[in-house]
Parts: structure tokens; C-alpha cells; sequence
């Protein structure tokens, strides 16, 4: 017998026993027990009767049903987040407009609950307005000798001009703070 | 060699079939060609549910390929192959001791089952070819198309897998012959 008749021999014999020894009905019942989906073509095949069998776990079956939730409780999060800030934006733009029409009750506690309408800022927002044509001189001279000085840093030209500026925007400063003082 | 209409790569016809009439009749062939690579049945079983089941998942697209057998048949194989590699890093030596156990086996005849275990000391693309090609009745050309070789590589491997064979087997009448 040559070896190719062999090798003929030889598969045909593993392809018999294999299907006379293979219990695929079984680990098809595995399959679709598994996942649990109907098959996407076609009618299903009868399969013989068997009592349920406890299968180990399959880690993407089990996967899942458990991403979908996961997905659902992700979008209903963001859009309960999104609600709440629309909410609380436009409670404070109302509680913000009111403040602004009625000036004379500054002094008066707010019941919207908005963390940014406490007395005292309604009160310097109306003063703010009047008087920002109003700012002391020696202010002005504090916010220019700081921006030529953060200027100076951001160029790293560390060198006595730098001192001087740093000294008279100290003086600037003092001066600033004693201008806008009550 | 005779072949059933279930073998037959002219498959499918206009309609996809369904995956349970696929699979009950091409798993246990699928579980045969790996037995016939691996020497192990429950290794075999495993390998082959596991290919299965990439195809469940996808069935709705693979059961509209030309051909979903070979589809199964490549997948299985990179399978085994990856299982051989894995295993490889860890003993070069008596590759298939770890996956040959007593009676872990499909039951067949002393001189067929000798066949196969002079299979397995191939080198895996070797023994690859051999099994499709004596197992499956696979020409030369679907060879090639399962493994992603050319058709040149498949004959050379084929003519070397069978000297080899017929070396390790004491059978000398047919070394060399093409196919």
C-alpha cells in the first residue's frame, strides 16, 4: 500500500469516527444556551430532549447583557447632569436679571438658592456699573506697571529695570488699595 | 476518494442554511481534522466549539461567504496553530505529549492512528497540508486558499510532508510523487 493510499485510508477512517464519536447536538445546545440569541438564518433544527446542564461561564455572553445598562445608566447620568445645569443656569440668570431691575433690594436675602446671589455682590455689580469711569489713577498705573512686569517675567529679562518696576508697583499698589478704600 | 455533498466547496447555494444544519454537520469534521493535528480530542473539542462560536456570532455574514467550511477550516487552523505556538514556547521538545492523553482520543484503527501520530511530528505547515489535503480531500489550490500560501508552497510542503511520511512509516513506493 503506498503512502498516499495510507494517507487516504488514514483521513477517511478520522473523518467516519469522527462524526460516529462526536456528540455535536450536545455542544450546539452549548452554543446557543451560551449566548442565548436566535441564530440569525434559517429555522432551528430539532435537537433531542435533555434535561437543562449547568455550563461553566462564558465571559462574553455574560458581558453582554451587562454592557447594555451600563450603557443606558451612562446616558440617563448625562443627560440628568445636563438638566440639572440648564436648571440652575437659568435660575441664576433670572435670579441675576431681578437683581440688576431692582437695585434698592440688595441689602435684601434671595430665596433662589443660586450659591452666586448673596447680598453683597448684587450690591457691588450696581456700584461696579456706576463708577467703573471712576478708577483711581494710582489703580490704573498698579494694572499697567503689572502687565509690563508680567511681561518682563515672560521674557525672563530679570535685570534692574525689573527691581525698580516691582518696587514702584509695590508703591502702586498701596496707593491703589488706600484710593479705592471707603 | 468519494466525497459527500456536505464537503463539496461549491457551496452555498442562493440561501444561506441555517448554523445549527452547518454546524451539526461540520463540527464533528472540524473536531476530526483537529484531532487529526492535535492527537487530542477534548483539545480538539474546545478549539473547534471555540471556532464555532465566532462563527454563531457572526453568522449572519459568514454564512453568506462562498465558502463557510473553509472559512471554519482557516479559523480552526489558526487556532491549533496558536495553541502549537503557545505550547512551543514552553518545550520544543515532545510537542504533542502535552496534548496527548490516554484515551483522550477519537477511537480508530492501530494503523490509521499510527498514520496520524506520524502526522503530528511534522512541522505544523506540513502536517497542516497533509490533513487538508487526505483529511478534507482538498486539492492543491484550496489548500493554498485556506492557508493564505501559494499553490507552489503547498505542493513543495505536500512533497516533502509525504517522503517524510513514508520515511517515518517504512512505506518507500511513492516518495516524491506529485500530485
Amino acid at each position: 500500500m503506498s503512502i498516499d493510499d495510507r494517507l487516504r485510508a488514514a483521513g477517511r477512517a478520522l473523518k467516519d469516527s469522527s462524526v460516529a464519536q462526536v456528540d455535536a447536538a450536545s455542544r450546539l445546545r452549548e452554543i446557543l444556551r451560551h449566548t442565548g440569541q436566535p441564530v440569525a438564518h434559517g429555522r432551528t433544527t430539532t435537537l433531542p430532549d435533555r434535561p437543562p446542564e449547568p455550563i461553566a461561564p462564558s465571559p462574553l455572553p455574560q458581558a453582554r447583557p451587562r454592557r447594555t445598562p451600563q450603557r443606558v445608566a451612562l446616558v440617563v447620568n448625562l443627560l440628568l447632569v445636563l438638566a440639572l445645569g440648564i436648571v440652575i443656569g437659568v435660575a441664576a440668570t433670572y435670579t441675576q436679571d431681578a437683581n440688576s431691575g431692582a437695585p434698592t433690594n440688595s441689602g435684601a436675602p434671595t430665596n433662589s438658592g443660586a450659591p452666586t446671589n448673596s447680598g453683597a455682590p448684587t450690591a457691588s455689580a450696581s456700584t461696579i456699573l456706576a463708577t467703573r469711569t471712576k478708577v483711581p489713577d494710582a489703580c490704573v498705573e498698579t494694572a499697567e506697571l503689572a502687565d509690563e512686569i508680567i511681561s518682563r517675567l515672560n521674557r525672563n529679562d530679570r535685570d534692574n529695570r525689573l527691581a525698580a518696576m516691582l518696587r514702584d508697583y509695590t508703591i502702586a499698589s498701596q496707593s491703589c488699595r488706600r484710593a479705592a478704600s471707603p | 476518494m468519494g466525497q459527500d455533498a456536505g464537503d463539496r466547496d461549491e457551496l452555498p447555494g442562493p440561501t444561506p442554511e441555517s448554523f445549527e444544519v452547518f454546524y451539526l454537520r461540520e463540527y464533528p469534521k472540524v473536531v476530526g481534522l483537529l484531532h487529526g493535528l492535535l492527537g487530542s480530542r477534548l483539545v480538539a473539542e474546545e478549539l473547534a466549539q471555540e471556532t464555532f462560536l465566532v462563527a454563531y456570532r457572526d453568522w449572519d455574514r459568514i454564512s453568506r461567504l462562498d465558502n463557510p467550511r473553509a472559512w471554519v477550516r482557516r479559523v480552526a487552523i489558526n487556532q491549533r496553530g496558536s495553541f502549537l505556538r503557545a505550547y512551543l514556547r514552553q518545550q520544543t521538545r515532545e510537542r504533542d505529549a502535552a496534548v496527548c492523553h490516554e484515551d483522550d482520543g477519537i477511537k480508530l484503527a492501530d494503523e490509521y492512528a499510527e498514520v496520524w501520530q506520524a502526522v503530528r511530528t511534522l512541522p505544523p505547515l506540513q502536517a497542516q497540508v497533509i490533513a487538508l489535503h487526505y483529511y478534507e480531500d482538498y486539492s492543491v489550490a484550496q489548500v493554498a486558499a485556506a492557508l493564505g500560501r501559494a499553490p507552489g508552497t503547498i505542493k513543495a510542503q505536500l512533497h516533502h510532508g509525504r517522503r517524510k511520511l513514508a520515511r517515518l512509516l517504512g512505506d518507500d513506493t511513492n516518495r516524491g510523487r506529485s500530485t
